[in-house]
């Protein structure tokens, strides 16, 4: 899941095609092609209203590896419940594996769409979507990719995450403690 | 004067008047554009006791209604956005519109809407028999820049996806809606110019 900065559910969704806003997939600071999610399941939904404090953000919004010990964030020094955020729901399945090709000329790029494990020291169910090549992951730093690449993947990634987001969600599963919990 | 949508029945047609069809659409959708916008104008008033000639013969078609619409809900995202952008991208995104809206509309879609990218695109989202695209134009032109990225979605399965001019992009679409066959997506991975 995704938080936005939504307020009223008819902003979250286009009146007439019922797909999500693309201004609410991502905001202009941030980078469609390495998009943040977070797993749902034993983080639930109600913890999308925790907010870091400027405190928090530069002790904890790093990426970190999924065992490193982190001392808990204490509450109103580290971060705050902040309102109710509105959000959308996608299934990993239905966008892991996706393709982009783009061929023009000699210049020719196939990318596949990649939803990986990225723990922060906030939160370790903190998950990218981003874009691989044969030469690895995309690097999400725009200005490393030619244009033309750049302005094709979002384009991709915007229609893709358009046509699988959904404002709400039944009944899911909660990962089993044995794919996260060391022994 | 009565504007009606034109037929797009381009099937019989050659490549080239097929091409020569989708610019005359192009031409008489922005024509038709001004048209709206000057019947909305407010040029005739209650106040006025002799109606403007164009009052008096053109009629809004349920196309044109689409355009305003649209029109507006361009102008209300930009108001959101504008702090984002240069101020003259507005104007660019319009004229973009004027290119891209009419030939979208003259699919007769289902559904449409049109939404602001932060790409400096205006991202087209058209249902229509159960066939969701996504038309994504990109209104900067630049050398060597594809113009349209073209996605296509059918029950949840992507089935098309390739980037090409504004011409192209809209024939690939239009020939996907006559029911023509479509290359497979792993040998189709660009439009053809």
């Amino acid at each position: 899941m995704r938080s936005t900065n939504a307020i009223l559910a008819e902003d979250l969704v286009d009146a007439e095609t019922k797909k999500i806003h693309i201004r609410h997939i991502c905001s202009p600071s941030e980078n469609i092609i390495d998009l943040s999610i977070i797993l749902l399941g034993v983080f639930e939904r109600s913890y999308l209203n925790i907010k870091l404090t400027p405190k928090g953000i530069g002790d904890y919004n790093h990426y970190c590896e999924p065992d490193e010990d982190v001392v808990i964030p204490i509450l109103n020094e580290d971060y705050v419940i902040a309102d109710n955020k509105l959000c959308f729901f996608i299934k990993i399945g239905e966008i892991n594996g996706q393709r982009v090709h783009y061929k023009k000329g000699d210049d020719t790029f196939t990318a596949i769409c990649e939803v990986m494990h990225t723990p922060m020291r906030w939160n370790y169910w903190h998950f990218s979507i981003r874009w691989k090549t044969d030469e690895g992951i995309i690097p999400y730093e725009k200005d490393l990719l030619k244009k033309k690449w750049v302005q094709r993947l979002s384009s991709d990634s915007r229609s893709l995450i358009s046509e699988f987001a959904v404002i709400e969600t039944k009944e899911y599963d909660i990962i089993n403690q044995e794919c996260y919990m060391k022994n | 004067m009565k504007l009606q949508n034109l037929d797009t029945s381009t099937r019989v047609l050659d490549d080239s008047s097929r091409m020569a069809l989708i610019k005359c659409i192009a031409t008489l959708g922005s024509y038709r554009a001004d048209v709206i916008q000057l019947y909305n104008s407010n040029l005739h008033t209650s106040n006025s006791n002799k109606k403007p000639y164009y009052e008096e013969t053109y009629e809004l078609t349920e196309v044109d209604k689409k355009y305003i619409h649209i029109e507006k809900s361009l102008k209300k995202q930009w108001q959101e956005l504008r702090s984002f952008y240069e101020s003259d991208v507005y104007d660019l995104l319009k004229n973009g519109m004027k290119q891209s809206l009419p030939l979208l509309l003259d699919l007769n879609p289902n559904k449409i809407s049109l939404q602001i990218s932060y790409d400096k695109s205006i991202f087209y989202t058209i249902i229509k028999n159960g066939i969701t695209i996504y038309f994504d134009h990109f209104i900067q032109i630049e050398e060597d820049m594809d113009e349209v990225v073209v996605n296509v979605y059918k029950n949840k399965q992507k089935i098309f996806s390739g980037s090409s001019s504004l011409e192209n992009s809209y024939q690939k679409v239009q020939e996907f809606y006559l029911g023509e066959t479509l290359p497979s997506f792993i040998s189709n991975d660009e439009l053809s110019q």
